[in-house]
């Protein structure tokens, strides 16, 4: 690995604004490309806002998020502490067709998993961890 | 985000964004981008080559105003994304319902029925 970056957002921690432009930061300074660093951006975003607005549990709202960054990827790590939910366990919605009928929301997860489909859960002891992997 | 300078012709808005078309953005110029393009009920050109980021919650800010336009009768029309906002609106299938124009003027041209 040639470089990790952590934070928390939400309860205790950052704006998810802030830890944005930190890792925007970072993964431009260690020479990341533009396309896996927009990759990992709008994984950060979507997963991050979708688990703070949705996640059931504890008060503490908020998500520990983890980038390792290496030579053929880069490994965005969240964590929260909200009951078991796994947003892969769910069909993407169908893309739209028309104005009059499109759906206004749950577009997060496809946007993200068509610049990085490799995307996984798992259930940890204390809430859920998503692990993206973006080939560099 | 920024809202940027808004054309008002007779019969057509055009306005400019830049900056960060997500979650926080869409929060700090939804007002200002809906009093500017939907409230005038006529057809609208959103120049998007500044934008840098669009997120699920920018999707579904242009959705809402293109609908909200097509109620009246009008239409919404984007112009000039940079490759990653454009990845943006077809992943999103944002593209598949909203005219998306190379510049200004084709989006110009499209709604004057110049182009097909």
């Amino acid at each position: 690995m040639e470089g990790t970056l952590r934070g928390t957002i939400g309860f205790g921690g950052s704006t998810l604004a802030d830890d944005s432009a930190r890792v925007r930061a970072e993964l431009s300074r260690q020479g990341v490309e533009a396309p896996v660093v927009h990759a990992v951006d709008l994984a950060l975003e979507e997963l991050v806002t979708n688990a703070l607005r949705h996640g059931r549990g504890p008060a503490a709202r908020r998500v520990h998020w983890h980038v390792a960054v290496g030579r053929a990827s880069v490994v965005l790590t969240l964590e929260d502490e909200f009951e078991e939910f796994d947003p892969l366990g769910r069909p993407l919605p169908p893309p739209m067709s028309t104005l009059e009928t499109a759906a206004l929301g749950g577009r997060g997860l496809a946007m993200v998993r068509a610049l990085a489909p490799d995307l996984r859960h798992e259930r940890t002891p204390s809430g859920n961890r998503l692990i993206l992997t973006v080939p560099r | 985000m920024n809202l940027g300078p808004v054309e008002t012709l007779p019969h057509r808005t055009v306005v400019s964004l830049s900056g960060r078309l997500d979650t926080l953005g869409v929060e700090s110029i939804e007002t200002a981008f809906n009093a500017a393009v939907v409230a005038r009920r006529v057809d609208a050109i959103v120049d998007l080559s500044a934008v840098e980021f669009l997120s699920s919650m920018g999707v579904r800010m242009l959705l809402t105003a293109a609908k909200a336009l097509q109620r009246a009768g009008a239409r919404l029309v984007l112009a000039a994304p940079g490759p990653l906002v454009d990845g943006a609106l077809r992943h999103s299938s944002l593209a598949q319902v909203i005219r998306v124009a190379a510049d200004r003027d084709a989006a110009a041209a499209w709604l004057d029925g110049k182009a097909s």
